[in-house]
């Protein structure tokens, strides 16, 4: 015969447990437990349907138990069994702690099967019929109040996450198959597109040009699942073809059942521009310190010079002299001795060069100003330059300003820098070609910080210089014509003599195309004497 | 033949004005190589011109000069200032009083010499 259940007898007197066990052993599987942790143990270990509690123990009280069990399973059916009636026990028992009922001791064998099976039939019918109609009903109103409760909260979140996204100072929007699926009010502002403009848009119109396939990547990455940084800088455009700075954070989602892409745009255009303008600050910095290293280098060479040269030319003087001597003595003896002293000769003359190059720079002469129209000033240059040097052939076409120009300036040193000008335009030309020298005022000139200025300009078309060397022309003894006899003087000190002028010496150029020199100097507005 | 008088401390660079002058047998140089030793020279041999270093220990190139136009018997005699030094400004300022002229070491032989012949000229021709 199949048990009708499994009962738990717990009570502390091994008496009321052993006659209990003794009444349902025939009809149920009986366990039995002398204090409430055992009976705690046994239920965790056993499937028990129904309980007999005792409850005045030692140790755990049977409401205490009680109370466990329910935590245990709460569709356990507890009976409470006591030799001492205490009603507020029994009803806190019942009704808080969910008892089926009670039995006094001493109690009747009818009375406790009937009250077993009873016990065990409502927790059979517990289990064949889940909810009764009131059951029911009171479930379905849990339901529909936790759906409401639900509802209200949804509202509300969904109201604080809009404030959120309308209030952002990020641009943030919903990109879906290359569309904009949605945009906050920023992104309008910044874009300078409507909201129903946006929507029709192709999203990467909102980019710049230049950006787009790193963007288009960073977002093929973020769809695949792929890593890519979290955020990056690009540049958007506005509707009206502007465009600025942001920095980008997108994350993978859903958007109406499909894969696409929320950003967080950052408009960084203001900390762009801070960096821009603390790079150009840091370059013209840089720029200013060159500057003083070259005129600190300058003014090195300078003392160094005044110190040496007059050591060096003294013992120079000796050697042209002996030179000179010899090739008197020897000309006609001997055609290779000739040639040889020729040569020692010539180097001697190349060094004094130097010397006076070097002189020049230690102790610039003062400057004996006149006012002259530039016109004269090059004419005569040009006059004189007819007894310097081999020419190819080369011819200066002039074309000087309509309106008459006046500079004050020293003559002779002015004319020193532009024979050195022109002489290294016509040894950087092949025959027959052409240095077209022209004058024109510029006002305001920029070189000059706003001041109006004569500007003397001198273009050739030849070799041109390396756009590496263009920096270190300016540089005193860097040549590239050493072996032309160049000193790496001339224009070191036909700068500083236009800039004891107050004014500015500019070289562009480019290797094979030609050089443009620009002597841009004061322009005298006084009338000319 | 005309009389040359080099005073300069630079002994060699005398020895050459005086070898590569004295070449064509046309000059007859003479070198002191101090101030005072030149002044002496200079009122003895009484020369058609005097070729007079600046920068000299103890009595220098200006002071010799002074000297030799303070002195009747000198001071007719024209005098060509050398020197290695480098501000010619300085230089022709503080030898204008005696308009004299001069010349930057290292020089070569014949722009001397061309030199030492037309303040001979111009002097014959006042002369004359």
């Amino acid at each position: 015969m199949t048990k009708q259940g499994s009962i738990l007898i717990v009570d502390d007197e091994i008496g009321v447990r052993e006659s209990l066990r003794m009444i349902l052993k025939p009809i149920y599987e009986v366990h039995t437990a002398a204090d409430g942790q055992e009976a705690l143990e046994c239920i965790r270990k056993e499937k028990i349907d129904l309980v007999t509690l005792d409850l005045r123990m030692p140790g755990l009280t049977g409401i205490d138990v009680l109370r466990e069990i329910k935590k245990i399973d709460p569709t356990i059916e507890v009976l409470i069994v006591t030799g001492y009636p205490d009603i507020e026990n029994f009803r806190q028992a019942i009704v808080s702690q969910g008892a089926f009922d009670y039995i006094i001791k001493p109690f009747s064998v009818p009375e406790i099967i009937a009250t077993v099976r009873n016990a065990l039939l409502k927790r059979q019918a517990l289990f064949q019929k889940t909810y009764t109609d009131q059951e029911l009903e009171k479930k379905l109103m849990q339901t529909e109040k936790g759906f409401e409760i639900r509802t209200r909260q949804l509202r509300e979140w969904q109201i604080k996450y809009r404030q959120i996204i309308e209030n952002s100072n990020d641009m943030i929007l919903v990109v879906q198959d290359e569309k904009i699926k949605f945009a906050n009010p920023k992104t309008m502002e910044l874009s300078g597109y409507t909201e129903e403009e946006i929507e029709h848009i192709p999203a990467f119109q909102i980019i710049h040009p230049e950006d787009r396939q790193r963007v288009a990547e960073c977002d093929a990455r973020i769809l695949r699942g792929e890593d890519c940084p979290p955020m990056y800088p690009f540049r958007t455009l506005r509707k009206n073809r502007e465009s600025f700075w942001v920095e980008a954070n997108s994350i993978r989602t859903i958007w109406e059942v499909n894969p696409a892409i929320i950003k967080f745009i950052r408009d960084i255009s203001a900390r762009k521009k801070a960096e821009e303008e603390l790079r150009k600050a840091y370059d013209e910095l840089k720029e200013t310190q060159g500057k003083l290293i070259q005129s600190e280098k300058m003014a090195a060479v300078g003392r160094f010079s005044a110190g040496i040269t007059h050591e060096i030319k003294n013992p120079l003087s000796i050697i042209l002299g002996g030179t000179d001597f010899l090739l008197k003595k020897l000309s006609g003896v001997d055609g290779d001795v000739t040639i040889a002293l020729q040569k020692i000769k010539e180097a001697i003359l190349h060094a004094d060069h130097i010397l006076m190059g070097l002189l020049k720079f230690s102790q610039p002469s003062k400057l004996v100003k006149e006012k002259i129209n530039p016109m004269n000033l090059i004419n005569d240059t040009l006059s004189l330059l007819k007894f310097r040097l081999p020419f190819k052939n080369i011819r200066m076409i002039t074309q000087f300003s309509e309106e008459a120009l006046t500079i004050n300036v020293d003559k002779s040193q002015i004319q020193q820098v532009l024979m050195n000008v022109f002489l290294n335009a016509a040894e950087a030309m092949a025959e027959e070609e052409k240095i077209f020298i022209k004058t024109y005022k510029e006002n305001p000139s920029p070189s000059l910080g706003g001041k109006p200025a004569c500007v003397i300009q001198i273009v050739d078309t030849g070799e041109g210089i390396f756009s590496e060397d263009l920096s270190k022309i300016f540089e005193p003894f860097f040549t590239t014509k050493r072996d032309r006899k160049g000193t790496g003087l001339g224009l070191p000190i036909s700068k500083m003599i236009v800039e004891n002028h107050e004014g500015n010496l500019l070289i562009q150029s480019e290797k094979g195309k030609g050089t443009e020199v620009s002597l841009i100097l004061p322009l005298d507005e006084g009338e000319l004497k | 033949m005309n009389e040359i008088l080099i005073i300069d401390d630079e002994e060699d660079f005398g020895y050459f004005v005086k070898a590569n002058l004295e070449l064509k047998g046309e000059y007859h140089v003479t070198v002191a190589t101090e101030g005072k030793e030149g002044l002496k020279a200079a009122t003895k041999i009484k020369p058609d011109l005097i070729l007079l270093d600046i920068v000299m220990p103890k009595v220098d190139g200006l002071q010799v000069l002074k000297k030799l136009k303070e002195n009747k018997k000198t001071q007719g005699i024209p005098v060509i200032m050398l020197t290695a030094k480098n501000d010619e400004a300085s230089i022709s300022q503080s030898i204008s009083n005696y308009s004299e002229q001069y010349i930057i070491k290292p020089i070569q032989m014949d722009i001397l010499e061309s030199k030492i012949k037309n303040v001979l000229m111009i002097l014959g021709s006042q002369k004359g």
